[in-house]
């Protein structure tokens, strides 16, 4: 009966008019960034995150959530009308998404991936209700052992699963590391790698860091390239519907995304695009008939839908439970409770249920009003695309400006931002991905503290790692992943030689 | 020559300058030993394993043809530099004056500059970002020259 309870506790919290009203303005803001191309939820939400400190904890975890889950709705719509991602995640949604439209399908499409992502989100948030307090519960007896090795597992991951090689993705994860060194040393005062900056004695401000590589990076990116809707695509309510048999080939594959996406976003390091990728790559493989993939099959874009929509969900999981962030947007999340004074941690559950299934109440609020947003509103979304990005782009540069800038109150966070545009140019001259770099400096100052803590305690013995179970799991999963890694990227370049050679 | 344009040798490169500037700066920090870790005992490891990933990037551009992609350069200079003058004239001019410099220098980003157009985007700007952060959030920023 407890999670009965419970339940009821997060009826009661999300039902007030104030969370309420934020999770709608959250979703509807996410899904207007979503809609758009060459605006990103990391930079929307970090943008907003000032706005946040405004409210109650509660109500800003649920505003800053509605805005991650609504952009993964939102997504698909320019992936299938334009053939241009609205966000990174819905990417593979073009490759089936966008023939369809060119077939006349566009309306059915839109209305599979939003019931594709309904399906996704809501299952997954069951999962939550389920398996967070429990895994809360274990976590309580982790040690910085335990931790580290955790944490070591999320930045293995998040190197290899990289699309290109594995090296340049451990890179990324290293120079994420290594920017997360910046500032005072915790136990010792040292200031490192502030070259006598005193406003870097805190460490560098994720949010300058996050705007700079992912928001300004992308407008920079996208100059010149998003051209806006040029043709009229009229989705009347009359083609959204879909046919018996669309229905029917897609119940297995929003099934098998939203499984993938929850395994995906559990994992720490990995995010919302490698989940679908690889609903996608699955797909292609169980099904009878791979040859339709590419054009216009709509497995290709349900089972992609539901899994980056699962993993979204799924990552509050490991944020809530053991307070790692599995990616940028969730690290964002728990410094809005850190500033509202709640330590991220096992705890957080026992000591704020309100909080927790405030937010898991919100989630289902949040997901049916996306529903409603959707199949009635789809014209007016449709209608977004048209909005020519040079009127958009000064506007999100202002609002980065002034957002990074309401936090401290300081303008050397703004020339921090313009220095880290620099840097995500540079990243993406080079072929390095930026994500991983940020999950690097995110967690960079927490496995440095645990493995430092962890050797203080043993004497400075590494077999302490092993003779933990829970650690020594951890690593022997890194040790695994590695080596797969390794053996899939040798047999890619044995692929290669052989096309290669047959030219 | 040629093999000097690719986008992989570049990158490894990259890796080894970053690897070597963060093991050179960080020589002072006190080094430590294993069980009582000194500050700079991690940067000198992440130097160490920065450098390998370079020199794994820079053999596996041996293989590789991709060149470095062409990159916006104008969108590059007049972005950051709207930026740029937004965080060094807010405090002194105020937002407005800021958030006008901010819309004007970072449409030049595009070909062509249409002056209405920005002109019209500038001053709505200035009115939405009123009506959100002061009127609405009752940030302590500054508004204009004549402003506290």
């Amino acid at each position: 009966m407890e999670l009965f309870d419970n339940i009821l506790l997060g009826f009661s919290v999300a039902f007030t008019l104030d969370n309420l009203l934020y999770c709608a303005l959250g979703v509807t803001i996410g899904m207007f960034i979503g809609v758009i191309p060459g605006v990103g939820h990391l930079a929307a939400i970090s943008m907003l995150l000032p706005l946040t400190f405004y409210v109650p904890p509660t109500t800003a975890l649920v505003m800053l959530a509605g805005i991650y889950y609504g952009a993964q709705y939102g997504g698909s719509t320019a992936s299938i009308l334009l053939n241009l991602p609205g966000t990174p995640a819905s990417a593979v949604v073009c490759l089936d998404g966008y023939p369809m439209a060119q077939n006349g399908r566009g309306g059915v499409a839109l209305l599979m991936t939003t019931l594709a992502s309904f399906v996704g989100s809501f299952i997954t948030v069951f999962v939550l209700a389920a398996f967070a307090p429990p895994l809360a519960a274990f976590a309580v007896s982790f040690n910085s052992a335990d931790y580290f090795s955790m944490m070591l597992l999320g930045l293995v991951a998040a190197a290899i699963l990289v699309q290109g090689s594995p090296a340049k993705g451990a890179a990324a994860v290293i120079i994420g590391l290594i920017l997360g060194m910046v500032g005072t040393d915790v136990n010792t005062g040292v200031q490192r790698y502030t070259f006598g900056f005193s406003f870097l004695y805190d460490g560098i401000n994720i949010v300058a860091i996050a705007m700079g590589i992912f928001g300004i990076a992308e407008v920079i990116a996208n100059v010149g390239k998003i051209k806006g809707a040029q043709n009229d695509h009229k989705i009347t309510l009359r083609s959204l519907i879909p046919t018996a048999q669309d229905l029917k080939q897609s119940i297995m594959p929003m099934l098998r995304g939203t499984g993938i996406g929850t395994g995906i976003g559990i994992l720490p390091g990995t995010g919302t695009s490698i989940a679908s990728f690889l609903a996608y790559a699955i797909e292609k493989r169980v099904s009878r008939d791979p040859k339709k993939f590419g054009k216009g099959a709509i497995e290709g874009i349900t089972a992609p839908e539901s899994a980056n929509n699962a993993a979204a969900q799924s990552a509050f999981i490991p944020t809530l439970t053991l307070g790692i962030p599995g990616d940028a947007v969730m690290a964002l999340m728990l410094g809005a409770l850190l500033i509202h004074g709640i330590a991220p941690g096992p705890n957080v559950i026992t000591d704020n249920p309100g909080l927790f299934w405030g937010l898991v109440v919100s989630f289902l609020i949040g997901n049916v009003l996306l529903l409603i947003l959707n199949i009635p509103l789809v014209g007016v979304w449709v209608r977004l695309l048209k909005i020519p990005y040079p009127l958009l782009y000064p506007s999100i540069i202002l609002f980065i400006a002034i957002g990074v800038y309401s936090i401290n109150y300081s303008h050397l966070d703004i020339v921090l931002v313009a220095f880290f545009g620099l840097v995500g140019c540079l990243l993406l001259v080079l072929g390095f991905e930026p994500a991983p770099l940020l999950l690097g400096y995110i967690l960079g100052p927490m496995i440095e503290e645990n493995f430092r803590r962890t050797l203080l305690i043993s004497r400075g013995d590494m077999m302490v790692f092993l003779e933990r179970p829970v650690s020594a799991t951890f690593l022997a999963l890194c040790l695994f992943l590695l080596i797969w890694s390794i053996h899939s990227s040798s047999k890619e370049r044995r692929i290669r030689k052989r096309i290669e050679s047959s030219r | 020559m040629k093999s000097l344009l690719k986008r992989d040798f570049i990158a490894g490169i990259a890796c080894l300058v970053i690897a070597a500037f963060v093991v050179w700066y960080g020589q002072d920090y006190s080094y430590g030993n294993l069980n009582n870790m000194g500050p700079g005992y991690l940067p000198r490891i992440l130097g160490i394993a920065l450098s390998i990933c370079g020199i794994l990037t820079i053999l596996g551009a041996i293989n590789s043809m991709e060149r470095v992609p062409r990159i916006n350069v104008r969108a590059l200079v007049f972005v950051t530099l709207g930026i740029l003058t937004f965080a060094f004239t807010m405090n002194r001019i105020g937002m407005l004056p800021a958030t006008f410099l901010l819309i004007h220098i970072s449409a030049l980003s595009e070909s062509p500059y249409r002056i209405f157009r920005t002109l019209a985007l500038s001053l709505s700007l200035c009115l939405l970002s009123y009506l959100i952060f002061i009127f609405g959030l009752n940030m302590p920023i500054r508004l204009h020259p004549w402003s506290f």
